[in-house]
């Protein structure tokens, strides 16, 4: 039977079957394999149904995405306006001449952005329609449809077309909810400093759209356009430098006599180099912490101090317990308020001194000019931490380096105001 | 066919079964009692032993793909390193996950935890933080 069998199967005819059965059973291991692993791979939801391209309506997308509509509602809770010249006095002084010194409160946040804007004094409105920029969805398309127009309008040719607030168009692409920029300032000083916007992560994403708005800036004198001062780097003294070379003033004291620049809410420049920024973590981390609703989590759409959500923004890393991390950020908190005070009294020293000597029937003009620069100075480093959000924690040490910066340059201008107008 | 590569054949097919034993639960290569036995892995047994997760899954849960060939040869390949660093006495100071334990440790979080990541999704995506960047003490404490 043996020897039939091997005469049947001649040598040719093993080689077809071979030839049959081998790619034959690669197929059935490969689909076996492809089966196995079908059911590990874990399925990730996808944005559901379609969001209009331009959607700046959020409740339109708030069907789709009803949990994270929910933390986005849960802004309205915020509606203190605290002024900031109950707690920094100081500030009143050295805003003179300037519309902030009329009234400065703190806005009660992404909802709120049109109502208060509309309820914020007529002097503050000089800027025009810029001043809406990072108040509404509706701005890139208003700049899309104004072009360069749009930043030389006055406030009120926009008031009546500007009625969303901050909502999810801002920093999300309808189609895929990927992070996306949509502001052209912030498009345009990254390119300026040759970032390649294609190959930003998303974890940086997770900080950039924040920094959209969350960033000092300034009107550029001709265009009125809103412009990042980061062409020296971002930091206090490189953003100083740039407007030095530039020769840039926005307003004159009217009793220091000093061309003086504005910073405005610098988190994201103050946040850059942080000790936490440089392990990695993200604005959206802690003031966007991931939360559970349900069976699901999402990122908390609830902008706010990581101070009340403790738990989940900063025990996922810190295991230190709830009580010690606040007491950790309130004695950092409280160590900056200390020495901002100190600072902001000594401006408003400077600012005496310089209203004595300028007055002063013969001050030494040369040295009374470099006291003003060392109050443009000061008042510079000072204004840039006092509205800046988060009492320094956004990074305590560098905050701590600008106010120290501030006192000195203080006090050398009170010494040299003095001098001017011969005093020792 | 010579029989020096029908003897080749034969050894890696066994070679190959010996690593698809590595899945068989019955024999407890994936188990914590059969990782230990190496002294190296002592303070990871003992923290995951402490650890809530010691009652849901065993190393290889964690530690190893959860496809049958992809597992069996990553566990087949990691123990083989292991065996080799402890008979030579070269086992590192620091005993930390490396290159690609990490996307598996990653996967693995994911498979459990996928439903509640649903809406976030993957957060180890684009070059983003593995699970245990921030969740680091859950199981090992360090």
């Amino acid at each position: 039977m043996m020897g039939k069998e091997e005469d049947i199967l001649s040598s040719d005819q093993i080689k077809k079957l071979l030839l049959i059965a081998v790619p034959a059973l690669v197929v059935v291991l490969v689909v076996t394999v492809f089966l196995f692993n079908r059911h590990n791979t874990v399925d990730l939801e996808g944005p559901v149904g379609e969001i209009a391209a331009n959607e700046t309506n959020s409740e339109a997308w708030a069907h789709y995405y009803p949990a994270h509509w929910d933390s986005y509602q849960a802004n309205y809770a915020n509606v203190e306006k605290p002024s900031h010249f109950d707690t920094k006095p100081y500030l009143k002084t050295i805003y003179a001449g300037f519309g902030f010194a009329q009234e400065y409160n703190e806005p009660r946040g992404h909802v709120y952005t049109i109502e208060d804007i509309l309820a914020i004094d007529p002097a503050r409105k000089k800027a025009g329609a810029s001043c809406f920029t990072c108040k509404s969805t509706q701005v890139p398309e208003t700049i899309e449809k104004y072009g360069a127009q749009y930043y030389l309008m006055t406030f009120d040719d926009l008031k009546d077309e500007i009625v969303e607030p901050i909502g999810c168009l801002d920093c999300h692409d309808p189609k895929t909810m990927k992070l996306r920029l949509s502001r052209p300032a912030l498009i345009d000083a990254l390119q300026r400093q040759g970032r390649d916007l294609d190959s930003i992560t998303n974890q940086e994403m997770r900080s950039l759209v924040c920094a959209q708005c969350h960033v000092t800036y300034y009107f550029e004198p001709e265009t009125k356009e809103i412009t990042f001062p980061w062409d020296k780097g971002i930091k206090a003294d490189q953003i100083l430098a740039y407007y030095d070379e530039e020769g840039f003033s926005e307003w004159v004291h009217p009793d220091a006599g000093t061309g003086l620049v504005k910073p405005r809410h610098a988190e994201y420049e103050t946040f850059m180099n942080s000790t936490h920024q440089s392990a990695g973590v993200a604005c959206a981390d802690c003031h966007m912490p991931y939360t559970r609703i349900g069976n699901k989590k999402i990122s908390s759409h609830t902008w706010q101090s990581p101070l009340n959500n403790i738990e989940e923004s900063c025990t996922t890393c810190h295991r230190n317990g709830t009580d010690w991390l606040t007491e950790r950020v309130e004695t950092i908190q409280a160590q900056v308020i200390q020495s901002q005070d100190l600072a902001g009294n000594a401006v408003v020293d400077a600012i005496n001194e310089l209203k004595v000597s300028s007055a002063a029937p013969q001050v030494d003009q040369a040295k009374l000019k470099e006291a003003q620069r060392l109050h443009r100075e000061a008042q510079w480093y000072l204004d840039f931490v006092a509205v800046t959000n988060g009492y320094g924690f956004h990074n305590p040490t560098e905050t701590i380096n600008n106010l120290s910066m501030a006192i000195d340059s203080a006090h050398k201008s009170v010494l040299l105001a003095r001098e001017a107008r011969g005093l020792e | 066919m010579s029989s020096k590569l029908k003897w080749l054949g034969l050894f890696a097919l066994a070679g190959f079964a010996m690593m698809l034993m590595t899945k068989i639960p019955a024999l407890g290569l994936a188990e914590a009692e059969f990782c230990g036995v190496c002294h190296a892995m002592d303070e990871q047994v003992s923290t995951y032993l402490h650890s809530p997760h010691a009652n849901y899954a065993n190393c290889g849960d964690c530690h190893d793909p959860h496809g049958l060939v992809t597992g069996s040869v990553f566990a087949a390949y990691t123990g083989a390193r292991d065996l080799y660093r402890v008979v030579t006495n070269t086992i590192p100071l620091e005993i930390r996950t490396t290159g690609l334990s990490k996307k598996v440790i990653q996967e693995n979080c994911m498979r459990c935890h996928g439903d509640i990541m649903s809406t976030i999704g993957d957060t180890s995506y684009d070059r983003g933080s593995y699970c245990f960047h921030c969740h680091h003490e859950i199981v090992h404490e360090k």
